[in-house]
């Protein structure tokens, strides 16, 4: 490529990169009155529980979670106990002190009629709060949400922390909470709605014996709850919907409805698809609670209600994504100076792989949606970066090689690179396998990890046979001394005499 | 004689190395788990009026709160930063904040009750009409979900063989097995560091450890299987026998394997000295898969492919091979 060619085209390239990088990294604000605010691609992305922060200016914040406390039948909360002893008549307030007795110093209240058997919890409600917690806890096991726990708190009430990423979070908790046996009802309005499912024909078959299983679906963007049918469920809902014009067909858990299903006529399938308005994460959730519900709900489980919600800042602080920024910084910055001392001018190329490696990485965390910046994420993002400044450091080694056996500098990162290709093909190849195969059977942060180490070596080894190359190529023609633009020298031969 | 590092007499010294490190992982796991930072503790939580009653004033209750343990002479494990109490429908703030900070399980009842009434009182006395509500909780640890850990532990048993196989068709199925019992190794022996050292891990990033673990045990195994690969190619190496070619190729890819592990350890080091507490946490730790590691790729690996290659050569020779005229040759030179 000539010289006046080569100055367009990395004068293109450098804008381009340049423009990526503030839109990618910089964010800054666009008036002088500090109202409005660009914020990076970075800043917005995504960020998983234990990573998170402010947008510039403080509009909002990024990462964390929400945790709730989730109250069972019989037990509220102690605030909850104040208010309502306060908003009580006087008359009534003895009545009120007499029905609940304080746990855990005041933290909570036992109604004693549904908790307590004497003075102390009974029995059965302990057993009935054991499998309400099993329940949830395999409810939120079968969400696979990066970040999310549960725990039990003050001994009967349960603590729930979901990440600020799952954007249904809100009706999770209430779903989550929701216990009691499956039931289908179908009428004109919910209260004079009859059950169909468990059959009030003498039967005393569970709703199990008409649905086989509940699940989701997402295809061609719309999402999908599915309940697949058994002969007798397909029978008893094409039975009870027959000459249906205008009614309802309600999926209720503990007696609420959970899905509400307009019928304008006969239904009779032995798989129904209930779309609406759910997304992939709602049709999940509302799919995971109905199949728990039938497969373990029953008549005495214990519903919960849902308590204090708070936000919950990022679980290793505000200040630790700025200070990874810095950290990563650091590293860029060390890896540039390493070429430049090393490879002269030639660091220059390496500079703009790895931004453009960076730059690729950046779009991708924040475009791809199950994707968030946490540890994980960074960690593979790391691998990347380390197996391309390697991948390059070794072609660069093979070229100087070449070089210093007598080739031509243009045969010699020809055949520099053409000794270094599989090396570095096999080294990306194999961790990107490796990424993906675990993305496709790994679950939550794991996954993340995977699939962004899979991306990051697709990224890292594009970048170092194809991207690096093409930029020593167009940057070579500069140099008026191309062996001293990349630092190389030839092997000193001694001369007979 | 030249005395060589790699030979199949001192593999099981370097396999008793490994065993004594994975058994006392074992034990310790067996008796103890990992040390699970599993946020149990008793949560003492101050919710509070941030828009009427204590507007402006967030800085100074989280003073009054710290000024009052330390006056009762207890500390807490873990502030959580004041963040809004949301509405449960729209997830909106409702206005109110709530500050929490985790004390140990041992942490005396009654001193934390003392610790409420005090922070009650100061923050009545300093703001008039103060809406404030502090409840402690006990909390218990977070429930262990059993289906990402065998899940993980799959996936990662999966993507190995996978890659492995790939490595067996472009590098020999000696260098493949090679591998696999280097990965197997590694993240095992990560594990059981982890377990020995007692370091707090969440459980999200003790499945990250072992992918780590397996990640640097490729990338390394990897760059000693090029260098084999590049080496054994020389004719003068087909007249070496095993010992002689693996101690040569072990010598010359030392080089390229510590360049590799430097780069790792640099990037560990730095970000773990710079960041924050929490994500120094997990960085710092790293440098124990990448140890073992490098352990495995320059010292355990190439005894371990020894007997393999001796193996393979073997065979090789009862095949009888034509090897070609030019290169018998060069050879014999």
């Amino acid at each position: 490529m000539g010289k006046v060619k080569s100055a367009i085209v990395l004068t293109l390239i450098t804008i381009v990169i340049a423009v990526l990088c503030v839109v990618c990294f910089v964010p800054f604000p666009c008036d002088g009155n500090g109202l409005n605010y660009f914020n990076s691609i970075l800043g917005i992305a995504e960020k998983d529980a234990d990573l998170g922060g402010y947008l510039i200016g403080e509009t909002e914040y990024v990462g964390g979670g929400y945790s709730a406390v989730l109250y069972p039948e019989g037990v509220i909360s102690g605030r909850d106990y104040e208010n309502d002893l306060a908003a009580a008549a006087e008359d009534e307030k003895e009545e009120f002190e007499a029905d609940y007795q304080a746990y855990a110093d005041g933290a909570i209240y036992l109604e004693k009629e549904t908790v307590l058997d004497g003075e102390n919890v009974s029995e059965s409600f302990k057993e009935d709060f054991s499998r309400a917690v099993s329940v949830l806890e395999e409810r939120l096991e079968r969400l696979h949400l990066p970040g999310a726990s549960v725990r039990v708190v003050n001994d009967y009430t349960v603590g729930v922390f979901l990440p600020a990423s799952y954007y249904v979070a809100g009706a999770a908790f209430d779903h989550l909470g929701r216990m009691g046996e499956l039931t289908v009802s179908f009428g004109s309005d919910e209260a004079s709605a009859e059950t169909i499912i468990p059959a009030q024909r003498g039967t005393e078959q569970p709703a199990s014996y008409y649905i086989k299983k509940i699940s989701s679906r997402t295809a061609s963007g719309v999402s999908y709850v599915i309940l697949d049918m058994t002969d007798e469920g397909r029978e008893a809902i094409a039975e009870a919907t027959e000459g249906a014009t205008s009614s309802y067909i309600y999926f209720n858990i503990g007696g609420e409805p959970l899905i509400t299903l307009s019928v304008s006529e006969q239904i009779d399938q032995s798989s129904l698809y209930i779309s609406g308005s759910y997304d992939e994460d709602s049709s999940l959730l509302v799919a995971t609670v109905l199949d728990t519900a039938l497969s373990s709900g029953t008549e005495q489980d214990l519903t919960f209600s849902v308590g204090e919600i708070s936000e919950e800042r990022a679980g290793y602080g505000s200040n630790a994504l700025t200070m990874l920024y810095i950290a990563l910084g650091v590293l860029l910055a060390g890896s540039a100076v390493f070429f430049f001392v090393r490879y002269g001018r030639l660091g220059f190329a390496h500079l703009y792989t790895l931004l453009v490696y960076l730059i690729a990485m950046t779009l991708c965390i924040w475009s791809i949606d199950f994707l968030t910046l946490g540890v994980g994420s960074v960690l593979a993002v790391l691998f990347g970066a380390v197996a391309l400044s390697v991948s390059e450091a070794a072609a660069y080694e093979y070229v100087r090689k070449e070089f210093a056996a007598g080739k031509t500098m243009t045969f010699a990162v020809k055949s520099g690179y053409k000794k270094c290709f599989w090396h570095i093909f096999d080294a990306h190849i194999v961790l990107a396998a490796l990424g993906f195969i675990t993305y496709f059977i790994a679950l939550t942060e794991l996954s993340v990890f995977a699939f962004t180490l899979g991306i990051g070596m697709f990224f890292s080894g594009l970048c170092a046979l194809a991207v690096g190359r093409f930029l020593w190529y167009i940057m070579m023609p500069f140099a008026k001394d191309k062996a001293k633009f990349c630092r190389f020298k030839r092997e000193e031969v001694e001369e007979d005499d | 004689m030249t005395k060589h590092f790699y030979t199949v007499k001192k593999l099981p010294i370097f396999l008793a190395i490994s065993a004594v490190i994975l058994i006392a992982g074992i034990v310790l796991f067996a008796l103890f788990g990992f040390n699970y930072d599993a946020q149990a503790g008793k949560s003492f939580e101050v919710t509070y009026d941030a828009v009427v009653t204590i507007a402006g004033g967030e800085e100074r209750v989280e003073e009054i709160c710290e000024d009052t343990f330390e006056s009762l002479g207890i500390g807490y494990e873990k502030k959580s930063e004041a963040a809004p109490a949301i509405d449960s429908s729209s997830l909106a703030s409702t206005g109110d904040m709530t500050v929490r900070y985790l004390f140990a399980e041992d942490t005396s009842a009654d001193a934390l009750r003392s610790a409420q009434d005090a922070v009650e009182s100061v923050i009545a006395g300093e703001f008039a009409g103060a809406d404030v509500y502090i409840v402690v909780r006990t909390q218990g640890a977070a429930l262990f979900f059993g289906e990402p850990a065998w899940r993980g532990a799959v996936a990662l048993a999966v993507a190995a063989v996978v890659v492995l196989v790939y490595i067996g068709f472009r590098f020999g199925w000696g260098r493949a097995l090679t591998g696999l019992c280097l990965t197997v190794h590694d993240v095992l022996l990560t594990l059981a560091l982890l377990a020995i050292t007692r370091i707090p891990v969440a459980f999200a990033t003790l499945l990250l450890f072992a992918a780590a673990a397996a990640v640097i045990s490729l990338l390394l195994w990897m760059v000693q299987c090029m260098k084999m690969r590049e080496m054994f190619k020389d004719p003068a190496f087909r007249t070496m026998d095993a010992e002689d070619a693996v101690n040569e190729c072990g010598k010359a890819s030392c080089k390229a394997v510590l360049c590799v592990i430097a780069a790792l350890a640099a990037v560990f080091v730095v970000v773990g000295a710079v960041a924050a507490a929490g994500t120094r946490a997990f960085f710092l730790p790293l440098l124990f898969p990448l140890a073992v590691s490098a352990y495995s790729s320059l010292v355990l690996g190439p005894a371990l492919y020894l007997p393999m290659k001796k193996l393979d050569d073997r065979s090789n020779a009862k095949k009888g091979r034509y090897v070609g005229k030019k290169k018998a040759e060069k050879a014999e030179e």
